[in-house]
């Protein structure tokens, strides 16, 4: 676990005079920061790194985390000064963070300039290697494209410097950027993190193609999923989006549902309920999930959501049904029998009418069964709630997807803000067994 | 019997003050310090990572939640169990956006309930961080935490916002249904 030599280099490399002052405010700590940003590779201060965490930004204690000499490798590789000359290479100096600048403001900063990307700078090479010790300032020894997708997880924004262009606008930022997700391409969003080999293919062969926004226009698109390929759904309206799908992987496929704009391509793992037409998978290796998950009848499942978006925790979450505008919760009790007092009464109907969907389909498919049972969630009067569960054992999966696809265009604009409602608002008590 | 009782025990817990000693862990960086302050103040303070513990009573309805707020720094993880004992229920808060570890959170969660102390805890999970737009939602966290392999104790996973606060008064609605708890000493 733990790795003395690794941790006596990191006491050495945080105390490097341009790694003591905080890679944002430029605050400087005596004997080095004690927070390390690892996505970037960056010393910071305690308010900087909150604001980077808020954002799930990898962050790390010097003192209170296990080190690996691969870690500290790159932050030897990276460094403040690198980063500094990378993402905020085109910034003007007065617009600079001030040392004891607020968490707001500084939350606000890091958004601009790591998420944004504000002043990132494709080529620092310049002005960085006179700022900058020489490690830093040496030639990439490992551009090779194909590398960088089995490093995934870890950004490499060393090297990225002095590469081609191509490579530069691909800082493989993994999975943290998705707000400018469409603009980038699709390079950038291959690299897939190991835990989830399902994508590998996909990052290792994603060549760079035309960004996904302008690829997938369709509005129903893309139901393609691309690790478990489920022939059924994706076969259906695949023409039109097939090509794209090669090309991005499972990215390609969030910015699909009509429910989300180009620019929420973040959906794409999310809004398996979200978006009652695509059937775009987690490709989690859930085919089951997916299966129940995607085509559940689309116009029960939105509509309630509306109305119960002024509900609870909706608000100020990205309009619409914000969180989902009402419990996002799933629950199972580990004992039924305890069920009758501890759930409250809708969900005991839907607790009943579980074992028809469990029969229905593969063990994951209880969950993805949410779909129809949204209107309980949504808190409507329970009435209608049982109407979505007695429809439920009709299989709705076997429509066909352009059957409910329009409809759900229709009502997707409502939708659109946050695709995040989706799974989780469609959840609610499940028993599971 | 055994229903009537629990039945009636139900319905005076609605007026009898309970006390219940609660654990709040989790990877660090999840939210936990943030949602516990949350709660107690209801406000967002500036938190620096949490050596040790922080520890609150929060009254919630009629129900006092004493909260044990531990850091979830991978060195100080190992002392988690020294805080288990006599606690009711287990509030694990995981960063919905941090799909990278996601699988440790569920190694944690795992290894946490397979602990003796725990047998009896309600298991709250709060799927924090979800007005980011990366969030994995509640129903994703299900799979990947394999929470539908958790047989021996009540879990709940609530989505939840720390620091607006969305989602958690919800997740405690349900702790209070559920958890074990008795009559103050």
């Amino acid at each position: 676990m733990s790795d003395p030599g690794a941790e006596k280099e990191l006491d050495t490399l945080r105390k490097l005079p341009e790694n003591k002052q905080c890679a944002n405010c430029g605050v400087v700590a005596q004997h080095g920061h004690g927070a390390v940003v690892m996505t970037y590779a960056t010393f910071v201060c305690h308010t900087c790194k909150s604001s980077h965490q808020s954002f799930s930004h990898l962050c790390k204690s010097v003192s209170m985390s296990y080190w690996s000499a691969k870690e500290v490798k790159k932050l030897r590789d990276g460094g403040n000064a690198r980063c500094r000359a990378v993402f905020m290479g085109k910034m003007d100096p007065s617009r600079g963070l001030k040392p004891g600048a607020s968490l707001q403001a500084t939350k606000g900063f890091v958004d601009l300039v790591y998420n944004k990307r504000a002043f990132f700078e494709s080529r620092p090479s310049a002005s960085f290697a006179m700022s900058n010790a020489a490690p830093a300032a040496a030639p990439p020894p490992e551009p090779k494209p194909k590398k960088r997708a089995p490093q995934a997880g870890g950004l490499k924004i060393s090297r990225k410097a002095a590469a081609p262009p191509v490579a530069a606008a691909a800082p493989a930022l993994d999975l943290l950027s998705f707000d400018d997700f469409a603009a980038a391409p699709p390079a950038a969003a291959a690299p897939a993190p190991p835990g989830r080999p399902a994508f590998d293919p996909f990052g290792t062969a994603a060549p760079p193609a035309p960004p996904a926004a302008a690829a997938a226009p369709d509005p129903f698109g893309a139901p393609v999923s691309p690790a478990a390929g489920f022939g059924a759904f994706a076969a259906a309206p695949a023409p039109p989006a097939a090509p794209p799908a090669a090309g991005f992987g499972a990215f390609a496929a969030a910015p699909a549902p009509p429910a989300a704009p180009p620019a929420a391509g973040f959906d794409a793992f999310g809004s398996f309920a979200a978006a009652p037409a695509a059937p775009a998978a987690p490709a989690s290796g859930l085919g089951g999930f997916a299966a129940f998950g995607a085509p559940p009848p689309a116009p029960p499942a939105q509509k309630p959501a509306s109305p119960a978006a002024g509900n609870g925790l909706g608000n100020g979450l990205g309009g619409g049904g914000g969180l989902g505008g009402n419990r996002l919760a799933v629950s199972m009790m580990g004992q039924p029998s305890t069920m009758p007092y501890a759930q409250p009464p809708p969900r005991m109907g839907m607790g009943m009418g579980m074992p028809a969907m469990a029969r229905g389909g593969s063990a994951p498919g209880g969950f993805a069964s949410f779909p129809p049972q949204q209107p309980a969630m949504a808190r409507a009067p329970s009435a209608p709630a049982y109407g979505g569960q007695a429809g439920w054992p009709q299989q709705p999966w076997q429509q066909p997807p352009p059957a409910f696809a329009p409809p759900n265009a229709g009502t997707s604009p409502a939708m659109k803000p946050n695709a995040m409602n989706a799974g989780a608002s469609n959840i609610s008590g499940m028993f599971p067994f | 019997m055994g229903l009537i009782m629990s039945m009636m025990n139900s319905v005076f817990s609605q007026f009898m003050n309970l006390d219940a000693r609660l654990c709040m862990v989790g990877l660090d960086a999840a939210g936990k310090t943030t949602i516990l302050y949350k709660l107690k103040l209801g406000e967002v303070v500036s938190t620096i990572p949490t050596i040790g513990f922080n520890v609150e009573a929060i009254e919630y309805k009629n129900l006092t939640l004493t909260v044990w707020d531990i850091g979830g720094q991978d060195k100080i993880r190992p002392l988690w169990r020294h805080y288990y004992s006599d606690t009711q229920g287990v509030i694990f808060v995981v960063d919905s956006n941090d799909r990278d570890r996601v699988a440790m959170a569920k190694d944690e969660l795992h290894g946490l309930l397979d602990q003796f102390e725990l047998r009896d805890a309600t298991v709250l999970i709060y799927a924090n961080k979800q007005d980011l737009p990366n969030a994995l939602p509640p129903a994703r966290l299900v799979q990947e935490l394999e929470l539908n392999s958790l047989r021996t104790h009540k879990w709940y996973i609530q989505a939840c916002c720390g620091t607006s606060g969305d989602g958690l008064y919800e997740g405690l609605d349900w702790l209070g249904q559920n958890v074990k708890a008795h009559a103050p000493k």
